[in-house]
């Protein structure tokens, strides 16, 4: 299949299935910022209540500005895996390995904590997409929609 | 949504949370304290059962020495007290004072663990080893797991002290000195409760 095939045949509908919950009342696919606005919620399955009592969509919270994104980090897996060789050494005590099994779990923990604290210390502020931005991306999200 | 904070005249008075981040924190933290009080529940309740199992090794009534631990309890307390007014000095915008009062946490933190390891080799010479019994090892385990908590509290205010030695308070780390002083009280919370149920029950008989 060519890129431009799968490119046709993605699924760019909304709301495909009819849904209740809030996944499916934000675009398809998912910007990166999730909601342009945070959406307010008046009930357990926000999106079905709108379409009952409402209108079908999210009601805003809040006006449209710039959005503050997290940046991309490697950090978060560090930490899963030092937590990962620390229990396995764990385990490791009854496995006659080679290698001594409090050196897995130290060194497990040395790198668990080690990217917890390198986290703290580099200052990462992350970024804003500006509501310019915001406001295109959100533009071409609609006329995808309707261009189906 | 934006994060703009006016500090052209100064810090606001809560920076810790005057940003969205430093609010962010402030509920993540609670949800993870909450998680903690759990953890250790469950180590409270096996120590409540395995107290009496003490398989013909020594008893707490034996082990247990009041002076020491009641010395433990009074110098973790004081330690939740310099932070408190380590924070109320940040508040204050004063970062001097607040240095001064978190090292002197920091070094109150180190006092008590030294007792701690000293008690645990106390026992180890009484023949209590961390398998000689069911009250040896869930005692080990809920003592050693506050220790292990003093130990990363430890570690973490090391490392703000140094990260932030010249950074003057700002809405960046003033969260997370905060946290650190939240974190700081739970683990005295903790050993409150461990003193009542481990030490003063142990030595009462209760």
């Amino acid at each position: 299949m060519s890129s431009t095939q799968r490119r046709k045949d993605r699924i760019i509908v909304d709301d495909p299935w009819d849904g209740r919950a809030l996944e499916w009342a934000t675009h398809t696919p998912v910007p990166e910022y999730n909601f342009a606005q945070v959406p307010q919620v008046r009930s357990l399955d926000p999106l079905f209540y709108e379409k009952i009592h409402g209108d079908g969509k999210m009601k805003p919270t809040e006006p449209l500005g710039d959005i503050h994104m997290p940046n991309g980090s490697f950090l978060p897996f560090m930490i899963a895996l030092g937590s990962f060789i620390a229990g396995f050494g764990l385990i490791m005590k009854h496995m006659d390995a080679w290698i001594n099994p409090y050196f897995v779990v130290v060194l497990g923990l040395l790198v668990m904590f080690g990217s917890m604290a390198v986290r703290s210390w580099k200052e990462d502020h992350g970024y804003h997409i500006t509501k310019e931005n915001v406001e295109a991306m959100e533009r071409e999200a609609l006329a995808d929609e309707r261009n189906r | 949504m934006s994060e703009t904070v006016d500090v052209s005249r100064g810090l606001p008075a809560h920076p810790e949370r005057a940003t969205l981040e430093g609010k962010n924190k402030f509920v993540g933290f609670w949800v993870f304290l909450s998680g903690e009080v759990t953890m250790f529940a469950t180590f409270f309740g096996t120590y409540l059962g395995l107290r009496n199992g003490t398989a013909g090794g020594p008893e707490a009534a034996d082990l247990f020495h009041m002076p020491l631990v009641f010395i433990m309890t009074m110098i973790l307390l004081t330690s939740s007290l310099t932070s408190v007014i380590a924070i109320t000095a940040m508040k204050k915008n004063q970062f001097k004072k607040m240095k001064l009062w978190m090292w002197i946490t920091f070094f109150l933190g180190v006092a008590f663990l030294g007792f701690e390891i000293y008690e645990f080799v106390e026992y180890v010479h009484y023949g209590l080893g961390f398998s000689t019994s069911a009250f040896a090892s869930s005692f080990y385990s809920l003592v050693g797991l506050h220790g292990a908590h003093v130990v990363f509290g430890l570690g973490w205010v090391l490392l703000l002290l140094i990260r932030y030695n010249r950074a003057g308070i700002t809405l960046t780390n003033a969260p997370k000195f905060y946290m650190f002083s939240l974190y700081w009280h739970f683990i005295d919370v903790v050993w409150v409760f461990i003193f009542t149920v481990v030490y003063l029950m142990g030595i009462g008989g209760g």
